[in-house]
């Protein structure tokens, strides 16, 4: 690999705002990565999209980031996210990544960075699903995004928002980078090699989708058939409470998280120190936290206290338990699990910063349920709409079965021409 | 009234709890510290084996419930020193649940929960400002809950020093004062309660819950009402003031720890064994030999290991001649046998097999463990112990009752030592008369 061009990769950021800081020095490796906001590196500081964190320069690397540069990776820049990774699009104070099909689109939120440099840098990207964020960003921004089964990768140095469904995974252009990467980052192996005959289709999975949606959806069912593979009509009763569930969780577990930043030890620490304690931290968390980082705090405390904790937290460890009953029983009748990534392409920006938060959680309907349950997934391109805007479908397994889904990405990698976005580096 | 203890004891691992920083005490504030336990962004906790391990051989000792599997929670609440601003703890799932301690071996003490937490930093108040050390931030400590079934102050007292000795011995604990045991104390003598927060020492726990009762009793009969609140035992002036008022049990919030999942520990129950526990050995020995219950309690306490010769000495010779050596020169000469590493139980032994076998007298035997133990030349022992064990022995002759008192109070051996100090004028050490006196009434027993 020659050396990267920075000036020419400077002048898209400025344009795309995937990037929140870029390495100053980059030098030439086996291959380069982009690493998102949430992971801890060396090179630089990392705030998770948020101001609070401004001025923390991590002591040490993420697992993962340390396994990239072992295998020869080189680190280029930390890409943006939404704040905390609490909510499905970016709004934050660093940028939102524009996506590479149409400037006035979304990337999605917790890895909108990661996709938008993933798609038009034509590198590997790292990033945390947060339900479902890796796949959802991977669909709107027309790229492979992997995720594989929850604690076969390390999340040591990951800032994770709900840390008992955050996955650390990958999104890339090409599809052969998705399995040698996936496979690097991987702790265990991935399971016995064996290729899909049976797909299964949940009931009503096209139902409340966008037109275009529906209609490649099943465009793409009947080339699957042509290649051989079996659909197979499965159903999943709990699918739709899991997305909430997912949610749920994800709110509980960062109001949590996030009660570290208080203006202590790291990050911002120019509060008033006359204060009393309690104040002391009110008033730094009100200055420099953002609105979603508030809202997720106040929702996700909600959530967890006497008198809603069982409604809500301990219902969605419910939906959790069912959620993983009901895809293993699922995947003895089929070897995976198809359905399309998001519900509708990448939408306009402007409404995303409309939409409450709430409104924006429809954003996971499909690729949060996986992560509830922790199976490994896979998003591939299959499609473009009229406005030429990317679409995705992805793919279920069982738990460390990801070598079903590494043999699907050659199979669809052959079968699939990907269209680039005009402005690929 | 009602009393229950949350008692919290410090684990004797050399790793802290999450991370692998070193547990030593140091003066540097700040020296044994990571980003795991001072709560960095991207760092991620990793349970130190060795707690769990302490943590299910107390459970077992306490004869808790254990589950095949335990977890922990975020117990969340703001405070500087908390490094987090939660607290990883257990919530609904303690490593043991619905155990039982028999205080002095007979009264049941139920004990609610045990479960494994980290401890907070420390604040340290200078003039206006307070500083924060975290070197204390992730030290391991098991929290022992017991039920309200502590019946005064100074049973709450004794049932701590039991219990304490217990824990020691159960899990290897050296001895360092009181220090590393931290109590809150619960008490109530009408309806509602009260809790006295964070008291060190036996002597303070007593003393706070002696002030509670009055207190409580007076306001009630004073027609007042007491609230629950949570109170502060100071120790300088040795009074309890309030801290909280109004306050029901607050709302922490509480989740399942997400970054360490759920612990399988039934291998680990299956795989321990806990030694007797010392009250448990009190009890046996005074069962097992027919030896009264003192004589056996004074063994015990003395040193596990001491009681542990006794019953070797008993499955050498006999029981009787097991028990005057023990209570005689071996209880007298142990502490500084205990500090001698070239000495060792088998050089007691064979004196003992000697006399077993008729190869010296009593007296000879006495006198030979005593300069073993000690290191002592036998003549000097010899004439010094004559002279002091002959005006002991011939007190303890022309007051029998001494003995008679002993067995319900060891202080009457006071009324022997006062004696010989005021015969002998200190030509005698008071550790040595003590010695005699104890030895000489132990074979009295």
């Amino acid at each position: 690999m020659s050396s990267p061009d920075m000036s020419k990769i400077k002048e898209l950021n400025e344009k795309y705002e995937m990037f929140r800081v870029l390495n100053s020095d980059v030098i030439k490796g086996d291959f380069l990565f982009s690493v998102s906001d949430s992971f801890v590196t060396r090179e630089a500081d990392t705030l998770c999209g948020s101001e609070i964190l401004e001025g923390y320069n991590p002591p040490f690397d993420a697992d993962s980031v340390i396994a990239f540069k072992e295998a020869g990776g080189v680190p280029i820049g930390k890409t943006n996210m939404s704040e905390f990774g609490t909510v499905p699009y970016t709004n934050g104070p660093y940028g939102i990544p524009k996506n590479p099909f149409d400037a006035e689109r979304t990337c999605g939120g917790p890895s909108a960075g990661a996709a938008c440099a993933a798609s038009l840098l034509d590198i590997v990207s790292l990033s945390l699903s947060t339900c479902g964020s890796v796949l959802n960003s991977a669909a709107y921004c027309g790229v492979y995004g992997m995720v594989p089964t929850y604690g076969k990768v390390s999340k040591a140095g990951t800032v994770d928002a709900g840390s008992s469904v955050d996955r650390v995974g990958v999104i890339s252009s090409k599809s052969d980078d998705i399995v040698k990467y996936a496979k690097i980052l991987m702790e265990s192996g991935d399971g016995k090699k064996s290729q899909i005959k049976t797909v299964g289709i949940p009931k009503g999975v096209t139902d409340n989708v966008s037109d275009d949606i529906k209609k490649n959806f099943e465009r793409n069912l009947e080339i699957l058939k042509s290649l051989g593979f079996e659909p197979k009509t499965i159903e999943l009763p709990s699918m739709k409470y899991a997305a909430i569930a997912c949610r749920i969780l994800t709110t509980a577990e960062a109001s949590t998280s996030m009660s570290r930043y208080c203006g202590m030890r790291y990050g911002k620490q120019d509060g008033d120190y006359t204060l009393e304690s309690d104040e002391f931290f009110t008033s730094v968390r009100t200055e420099h936290f953002g609105t979603p980082a508030k809202e997720a705090i106040l929702l996700g405390s909600y959530m967890r206290m006497d008198g809603t904790r069982e409604r809500y937290y301990n219902k969605a460890r419910m939906v959790r338990e069912l959620m993983i009953e009901e895809y293993q029983s699922a995947l003895k009748e089929c070897d995976v699990i198809l359905t399309p990534t998001t519900e509708s392409a990448a939408p306009l920006i402007s409404e995303t910063s409309e939409m409450t938060m709430v409104e924006s959680f429809s954003a996971d309907r499909f690729t949060a349920p996986p992560d509830l349950a922790g199976m490994p997934v896979l998003s591939v391109p299959c499609g473009y709409d009229n406005g030429g805007m990317p679409m995705g479908m992805m793919l279920i397994a069982n738990h460390n079965e990801e070598n079903k889904l590494f043999d699907f990405c050659e199979t669809w990698n052959k079968q699939f021409d990907i269209v680039k976005p005009e402005a690929v580096l | 009234m009602k009393i229950g203890l949350e008692v919290h004891v410090q684990l004797p691992t050399e790793s802290k709890l999450f991370c692998s920083c070193s547990t030593a005490e140091t003066e540097e504030p700040n020296a044994n510290v990571c980003p795991v336990c001072m709560g960095f962004p991207g760092s991620k906790p990793v349970i130190n084996e060795k707690a769990l391990e302490y943590g299910v051989l107390l459970a077992k000792m306490l004869g808790c419930r254990i589950d095949d599997t335990t977890w922990f929670a975020r117990k969340i609440y703001f405070y500087p020193d908390n490094s987090k601003n939660y607290q990883t703890t257990q919530h609904d799932r303690p490593l043991g649940r619905e155990g039982v301690y028999y205080l002095n071996g007979k009264k049941p003490i139920r004990i609610t929960r045990i479960h494994i937490e980290e401890d907070p930093g420390k604040t340290k108040r200078v003039g206006d400002s307070s500083l924060i050390d975290y070197n204390r931030s992730g030290i391991p400590l098991a929290e022992i809950v017991t039920e309200p079934d502590i019946a005064t102050p100074a049973e709450a007292r004794e049932f701590l020093k039991q219990l304490i000795q217990d824990i020691r011995h159960t899990i290897d604990m050296s001895e360092d004062g009181e220090r590393s045991i931290r109590c809150d104390c619960n008490i109530s003598v009408g309806k509602e309660r009260c809790e006295v927060k964070n008291v060190t020492g036996l002597r303070n726990v007593e003393k706070a819950l002696t002030f509670e009762a009055v207190r409580q009793t007076k306001l009630l009969k004073a027609g007042g009402k007491i609230v629950r609140e949570t109170r502060h035992f100071d120790e300088e002036r040795g009074v309890t003031v309030s801290v909280r008022k109004k306050e029901m049990e607050a709302d922490y919030g509480y989740i399942d720890e997400p970054d360490l999942g759920v612990f399988n520990v039934k291998e680990l129950v299956d795989s321990l064994d806990v030694k007797e526990s010392p009250q448990n050995m009190i009890l046996r020995l005074a069962k097992e030999y027919g030896i009264d219950e003192k004589t056996s309690k004074q063994y015990v306490s003395t040193s596990v290991d001491m009681a542990k010769l006794f019953e070797m000495l008993v499955s050498v010779a006999d029981v009787e001649t097991a028990r005057k050596f023990t209570s005689g020169p071996i209880s007298a000469g142990w502490r500084s046998f205990e500090s001698d590493d070239s000495k060792n139980v088998d050089g007691i032994v064979s004196i003992v097999k000697e006399y077993r076998d008729g190869g010296i007298t009593d007296v000879e035997g006495n006198l030979r463990i005593r300069s073993y133990m000690t290191g002592e030349d036998m003549d000097v022992i010899s004439s010094g112990s004559s002279n002091l064990d002959e005006m002991i022995s011939e007190f303890l002759d022309e007051n029998p009752n001494v003995i008679e008192d002993y067995r319900k109070n060891d202080k009457a051996a006071n009324r022997v030592i006062g004696h010989v100090m005021k015969q002998t004028g200190g030509a005698y050490s008071s550790s040595d008369i003590v010695e005699a006196t104890k030895r000489l009434i132990g074979e009295r027993l």
